[in-house]
């Protein structure tokens, strides 16, 4: 595979693997007859970003050789990657091309850069291995569709701490309510609360037909608002409900970029959380009580619990299906599945059940098109809505800022508390307590 | 203010460009201290390490405004705190008009160096204490034995450096008669790098090569010898028979007085050949 | 115990985003005191009273109430992590039309920010953040006091931040002792001593406002407490000026118009 990138693509090149390198630690390359991906996966398969460059967004694009596509795709460091921009503000300046050349059974991905003073960087990512990865998800006729520019949620976003690690967001009918999450184990008093409202006339597009609470991990939201700051397009944002992966899908002509994180799944206790809306998908759950053959793997990530979304495939490639696949995510791994995850089993049904939600998704179509030529009137209502929000006899209810959802209880629990069954460690129980090897040393003036 | 000199102090000088002054001890600041030889010329400040790396800085006569010297002097000080104490004032303001005035003063072995500078009436007074000055290495390189040498504008290398990938513990440095011509690569952990530069565009002043060598060198010592390409006009490398590296670079001034500085690598003698 | 506020004019929240990112940079906890007429954020270093800023109400604030634990005790005094107050007001700069400020009861007491923020379309965005904090009850008050220094020994006026800023970040690093001294013909000289160098910078012509006697006045102090106070310049104020109690103390008095005032304590190290 050879292709050449120029001018200003440079620096969406360069943003990718920026946005890459938040996501994991390795970057996968395939290059298909048309087009070539970059993908990354994080290490507890949370989250899995592709990024996307059609044949034109290259001023060059040459796929070459058809029977050797096994032996081209391969999985860099993304650190390798990052060292061939390593300083984003040459590249517009002094950066005339890149070549990005991948030869079968090369032990290199080679990066050219042709500087305008003349000078040639030859940059040879060594390949760490010939694998590349997918993820099955949808990315149309999701329950809830939404579409933002990017510059308007990274200002909401701005209002979250730096260093906060998941985000809830509510869906509402007419308003999104965005806050940190705070999982129920955590010191209340070390935390500091937030909540956010802002209302549907923010969105390019606002389609909720279930009203739902998420959470997820920010820190690759940020990355992709980062990314789609230079894309100069709205993101896409598909989702469900909670336990069920949510899409963000930012793309030009040229190039696409999909974010898929797994959102946290619920306790089945719905009962205990302060919430007040209902959650329709409760009774989903309980109708979809089928096994499947789906090998779930879900992996617990810091301090949440999350679908697993990832697909693997080790050695070969299957064709692109899973592009217009309208399978639900959640999804194998040829790796050893994790059967002891007691998560399981309530994730699996979840594949059922989505298949419902996706039935559906023809008729809610229909309503969205109506919701959305409403648009204009229901701005008005909204703001009326809003008022009652900020009204001052609506008194303290409106000072409430909601619990997080809740989460499994700790494994870190569970280990506190084994400890209180064992018995108290006595040092004189230890073999040879009573040997005394130096006498004490007697005291000298 | 103005400084008497009754014959007691060895050196007094004057100067009003701070900030080329500390361009250049920056330049050369990889040690805490430096020795400094004074003689009729101007004043050279040289740092060395382990005898494998040496640099210097001139700073010319004609850039002092007053340059009284009664014999050559040579003392070493702490370079750190003479570079802090020129920063205090605000170099970075510097314009003609709103000038720091620099003083230095020197007795003879055993008395401290005075430093005083001034800027709107705010004063700083900084005596350092002088210690007996090492032995200096002499790398000079016999123009007879220099095999390659480039004379090119700094301006070429500006952005290499700061690009330079520091998971290598080494530099090659490549210059050729014939293609690749003039290459740097490094060799990290996470990849390796070659850089061609061209050897005839117009950057490049002489490219003389009379056979291709290939040395390698720590990426620091490099790094280091690097630090004066972002303020100086013109840089030549010259390398001899074997392999040590002088980088020299020319900085002109607003008042058209070159200072110079110069540094000396020697090479990694390579006895484990990892190139495979 | 109840405590509610509002902030709608831009120069007020800026101002008092200031004060708190300030305050966040020198301390991790702080003190905040409601009274009447001021609100003050106070830190304390090892029990030692080092900042005391007072905040004028009739400047910052509209629809002000605090109605302390009594008639007698109408003050409420808390502590709070100055990084998640700072973290929280941070969109008062800049994108924010209004917050209103106020004690609240949400599973734990907190301090809540109402913030009203500007957006795109017609509608605004809202945010709330709950600051947690921690009530200290009256017969604690008392530690919080302010020291009470009857006169100083010199009082003159400090020399601008841009000269002090240029020189305290050199200085900083290379000793971990001011020896800072003033006298009647109005020059105030910083000094250090390391190893290598003896450095002494000396600010001529400052104006002297009042002093007991001719002699030198110093004063040593850790040089890293010393540079903190630099961090006040984000507040912009127009006088700073400082006072030495000879080997005792130094106080650095800040004031922008009357409406914020902040007093900075540090106490001399024997030298």
């Amino acid at each position: 595979m050879k292709c050449v990138v120029s001018g200003g693509n440079i620096k969406i090149l360069a943003r990718a693997i920026q946005m890459l390198s938040k996501i994991g630690e390795e970057m996968f390359v395939q290059p298909q007859e048309d087009s070539l991906s970059f993908r990354s996966v994080n290490g507890s398969n949370s989250s899995f970003a592709d990024i996307t460059f059609h044949e034109n967004y290259f001023s060059y694009y040459a796929y070459e050789d058809l029977d050797e596509s096994d032996s081209l795709k391969c999985k860099i460091l993304i650190r390798s990657a990052l060292t061939v921009f390593k300083i984003p503000s040459l590249i517009n300046k002094q950066i005339e091309t890149c070549h990005i050349q991948l030869d079968a059974n090369s032990t290199n991905l080679c990066f050219i850069l042709k500087y305008k003073n003349n000078i040639i960087k030859t940059h040879l990512l060594p390949i760490l291995d010939c694998e590349t990865i997918r993820a099955n998800y949808k990315k149309e006729g999701t329950v809830n569709h939404l579409c933002i520019q990017p510059r308007v949620l990274n200002d909401v976003v701005q209002n979250f701490q730096q260093n906060l690690l998941e985000i809830t967001i509510e869906v509402l009918k007419d308003k999104i309510l965005l806050r940190n999450y705070i999982d129920e184990t955590s010191n209340l008093s070390n935390e500091t609360r937030t909540q956010l409202v802002f209302g549907m006339g923010e969105f390019d597009e606002y389609k909720i037909n279930s009203n739902t609470t998420i959470t997820f991990c920010l820190k690759e939201l940020r990355a992709i608002l980062h990314f789609a700051e230079i894309l100069a397009q709205p993101i896409h944002i598909h989702f469900d409900c909670a336990g069920r992966p949510i899409v963000f899908i930012c793309k030009t002509l040229g190039v696409e970029s999909n974010l898929v994180l797994a959102t946290l799944n619920p306790d089945d206790d719905l009962g205990s959380q302060s919430t007040t809306h209902t959650r329709p998908n409760s009774v989903l759950k309980n109708s979809a009580k089928k096994p499947t053959k789906a090998k779930g793997k879900i992996k617990s990530l810091s301090k949440t619990v999350f679908g697993k979304l990832a697909n693997k495939y080790p050695t070969n490639t299957n064709t692109e299906k899973i592009e217009s696949s309208d399978k639900i995510s959640n999804a194998s791994e040829t790796s050893s599945p994790n059967n002891n995850n007691k998560f399981n089993a309530t994730n699996s049904p979840r594949v059922n059940s989505a298949k419902v939600i996706a039935s559906n998704s023809n008729t809610n179509k229909r309503e969205n098109d109506n919701s959305s030529k409403q648009n204009a009137f229901s701005s008005l209502l909204k703001r009326k809505s809003n008022q009652e929000i900020h009204s001052p006899d609506g008194g303290d209810k409106d000072d409430l800022v909601q619990n997080s959802p809740p989460k499994q209880p700790s494994k870190k629990a569970k280990l506190i508390f084994k400890k209180c069954f064992q018995t108290t460690f006595n040092p004189e129980s230890l073999p040879g307590y009573n040997n005394i090897e130096v006498e004490d040393s007697g005291e000298s003036d | 203010m103005s400084i008497i000199n009754d014959g007691e102090y060895k050196l007094t000088a004057k100067l009003g460009n701070v900030k080329i002054v500390l361009q250049l001890l920056k330049a050369v600041n990889f040690k805490e201290y430096a020795t400094f030889c004074v003689s009729a010329n101007g004043m050279k400040i040289t740092v060395e390490e382990a005898k494998c790396m040496q640099a210097s800085a001139y700073i010319p006569v004609q850039l002092f405004e007053e340059f009284i010297l009664t014999e050559d002097v040579i003392f070493r000080i702490c370079l750190d705190s003479l570079i802090e104490t020129l920063s205090m004032l605000g170099y970075r303001l510097y314009t003609p008009d709103n000038p720091i005035l620099l003083h230095i003063l020197y007795k003879r072995v055993g008395y401290p160096v005075g430093i005083l500078i001034e800027r709107n009436g705010i004063v700083v007074d900084c005596s350092l204490k002088s210690y007996d000055p090492d032995e200096i290495l002499d790398f000079d390189l016999d123009p007879e034995a220099v095999v390659n040498k480039v004379l090119l504008q700094s301006e070429l290398l500006k952005d290499i450096f700061a690009e330079l990938d520091n998971s290598s513990i080494y530099l090659e440095l490549l210059l050729s008669p014939k293609s690749p011509y003039f290459m740097i690569s490094t060799k990290g952990t996470i990849g390796e790098c070659h850089i061609e530069l061209p050897h005839n565009t117009e950057l490049i002043e002489t490219f003389q090569c009379k056979k291709e060598s290939k040395s390698k060198y720590l990426l620091k010592h490099m790094g280091r010898a690097m630090k004066a390409v972002p303020f100086s006009n013109k840089v030549s490398l010259r390398t001899n028979e074997a392999g040590i590296l002088c980088f020299q670079y020319m900085i002109k001034t607003d008042n058209d007085v070159n200072c110079f500085i110069e540094y000396y690598v020697s090479p990694v003698i390579n006895d484990d050949d990892d190139d495979d | 115990m109840k405590f509610k506020c509002k902030m709608n004019d831009a120069g007020s929240m800026r101002d008092f985003t200031n004060v708190a990112n300030t305050v966040a940079r020198m301390s991790k906890q702080c003190v905040l005191r409601l009274t009447q007429n001021s609100i003050y954020f106070n830190i304390a270093d090892d029990s030692m009273a080092m900042v005391w800023t007072k905040l004028d109400k009739n400047h910052f604030f509209v629809d002000y109430l605090v109605a302390g634990k009594s008639v007698e005790f109408n003050e409420i005094y808390m502590e709070l992590n100055t990084g998640m107050l700072a973290k929280s007001v941070t969109s008062l700069k800049t994108v924010a039309r209004s917050v209103k400020i106020k004690l609240t009861n949400k599973q734990q007491p907190c301090l809540t920010f109402d913030i009203e923020l500007s957006s795109i379309s017609a509608e605004s965005r809202l945010c709330i953040h709950d600051v947690p904090v921690t009530i200290i009850p009256q017969k604690k008050w008392s530690e919080y006091n302010e020291p009470n220094i009857e006169r100083y020994d010199i009082s003159l006026e400090m020399p601008q931040f841009k000269h002090l800023r240029s020189v305290m970040e050199r200085i900083k690093s290379m000793s971990p002792i001011l020896i800072l001294s003033a006298d009647t013909n109005g020059v105030l000289a910083f000094k250090v001593d390391t190893n290598a160098a003896t450095i002494t910078v000396h600010f001529p012509n400052l104006t002297v406002l009042d002093c007991t006697s001719n002699n030198e006045i110093s004063a040593s102090v850790d040089i890293k407490k010393f540079h903190a106070f630099l961090a006040w310049e984000a507040v912009h104020p127009t006088a700073i000026k400082c006072n030495i109690l000879n080997e005792t103390v130094i106080n650095i008095n800040l004031n922008l118009e009357n409406y914020l005032q902040i007093k900075y304590y540090i106490p001399a190290i024997e030298s």
